[in-house]
């Protein structure tokens, strides 16, 4: 059975049930507006609005969550001892994500997270992490496209006192 | 069906993110940013506190630095030290304005901070402001093991609410405490510190040192006897190890806190405490009417131990041991 997502955009996506299912959000759409994967007329004759997601990233999502569908539940990975979580963000996703120039990545962020999917979540979680591990607070201002608002005394001043604390 | 309430949130999120267009950044809710950071130690976001003010407070908020050891020291002058030292760091601060110890600056380097070993005792007499502005620097700090000292302080020092304040609101199941506190005069108030005792947390290990006497005097005296019945079973139920000092409790205390020790699911426990002599021949008055056996008299062997009750049923035991005026009661038990 299919399920008709419908983006801020007005662009109209026909996706597998199991598909619509990987987001909680839809999920919850779903089941409020009684529709059910047994009830045919339920899924013709409805469409789910997602306003918070525009057409190119829902492409995006839909192409993820295909490769994804056949996902053994992934456990909640324990925090390491340091307090720290950790996510192995695999190959072919660190594939997917790789030429997303930064503001594509927060888009697609912005959508896992309205859409609550949990795995594409992580994965960008991730990989945003990654891109700030090592980088010195400039390089990731630049990076990310920060205008920064702190004046150039209080990060001397804020630098003075944390310098102990860089590794 | 009717899902305007549906809708209606949706055009809430809508507008929400409508008003922060302007960079990629400010696209994404703080507990997504929250989320990314907590992929990083306290360390690799240490360049984060510059990039802008946002981030800032989001790495201030996220806190969670680690430390060996931090060490809170009242130095002789007016002094009073925080050392905290990190793997490959360490930061001292040293100061007689005790609100130097809870600026922003000292609160993010504490905020949510591990610290393998706590070490705070005094050197001086401590003052309540100081006590105060430390339990603030230290309220979300969490720690493994805890030595903390203090020494012939003044009788109004508030030292009770400063322990509670360092024993609640947080996860010390794992941890290892040891409370020491020292006086040649009856300089600490008893009821008080029972108090305090009977609010304990659950920790692994307790170990609690209460001398309230002149070294030159031979008897114990009432403040001496800081553990009563209710301190006893308290502690008995909160801690698989715990060493304490001379009780005032009752042979029916003793015996009440043992049954506590024998159905208590932890199969490695040991308490231990002091008692006068009558105490322990009230408790033995309580055997022949319970399901506890006992030893004969002293032991054959030569060992010190003066008399052992059995629990069969949960391999548990009290042990009494001859020591100068007072009696050494053990509870052990063991798989």
């Amino acid at each position: 059975p299919n399920v008709k997502l419908v983006t801020s955009d007005n662009e109209e996506f026909v996706v597998d049930f199991r598909i619509a299912k990987m987001s909680v959000t839809v999920s919850r759409l779903m089941e409020a507006m009684n529709m059910s994967e047994t009830d045919d007329a339920s899924l013709l004759s409805n469409s789910i609005p997602l306003p918070n997601v525009t057409k190119a990233v829902m492409a995006r999502v839909i192409e993820w969550c295909e490769k994804h569908k056949n996902d053994e539940p992934k456990e909640e990975k324990e925090n390491d001892k340091r307090g720290r979580t950790t996510h192995v963000v695999s190959d072919w996703d660190k594939e997917f994500l790789k030429n997303d120039e930064f503001g594509r990545l927060c888009q697609l962020m912005g959508a896992a997270n309205y859409l609550e999917i949990k795995g594409l979540f992580n994965d960008i979680s991730q990989t945003i992490a990654n891109m700030i591990h090592g980088k010195k607070s400039d390089e990731i201002a630049e990076m990310f496209n920060i205008h920064c608002d702190l004046t150039e005394a209080e990060k001397k001043e804020i630098r003075k006192k944390t310098a102990w604390c860089e590794d | 069906c009717d899902n305007t309430p549906i809708r209606h949130s949706l055009m809430l999120k809508l507008s929400f993110q409508e008003k922060y267009d302007e960079e990629p950044i400010s696209t994404l809710p703080d507990e997504v940013w929250m989320k990314i950071f907590s992929y990083l130690t306290s360390s690799q976001r240490v360049p984060l506190g510059t990039t802008c003010k946002r981030f800032r407070e989001l790495d201030f908020e996220l806190g969670g630095t680690e430390y060996t050891r931090i060490a809170v020291k009242w130095l002789s002058r007016d002094e009073l030290g925080v050392l905290a030292y990190a793997k490959h760091a360490e930061y001292k601060m040293f100061s007689a304005d005790p609100a130097k110890f809870s600026t922003y600056h000292m609160m993010r380097l504490f905020r949510k901070a591990m610290v393998d070993w706590l070490e705070i005792k005094n050197l001086r007499n401590p003052c309540n402001d100081e006590l105060e502005n430390i339990s603030t620097l230290l309220r979300t700090t969490t720690y493994k093991k805890l030595n903390l000292r203090f020494e012939d302080t003044h009788e109004g020092l508030d030292v009770y609410s400063f322990i509670t304040s360092l024993l609640k609101d947080r996860k010390l199941e794992n941890s290892q405490i040891r409370l020491s506190l020292k006086s040649s005069c009856a300089a600490f108030d008893i009821t008080r510190m029972r108090a305090v005792l009977k609010q304990l947390p659950k920790v692994d290990k307790f170990t609690m040192e209460w001398t309230a006497r002149n070294e030159s005097m031979r008897n114990v005296l009432p403040e001496e006897c800081l553990i009563d019945d209710d301190v006893l079973l308290h502690v008995t139920s909160h801690t698989n190890h715990a060493e304490l000092e001379n009780s005032e409790c009752s042979g029916q205390g003793i015996f009440s806190a043992f049954e506590a020790f024998c159905l208590s699911d932890i199969d490695s426990k040991y308490i231990s405490f002091y008692v006068p002599k009558p105490t322990v021949e009230g408790l033995f008055d309580l055997l022949p009417n319970s399901r506890l056996k006992e030893t004969e008299g002293p032991s054959e062997d030569g060992s010190m131990i003066f008399k052992e009750i059995f629990d069969t049923e949960s391999s548990s035991a009290v042990n009494v041991v001859e020591n100068s005026s007072y009696y050494r009661v053990e509870f052990i038990k063991c798989d």
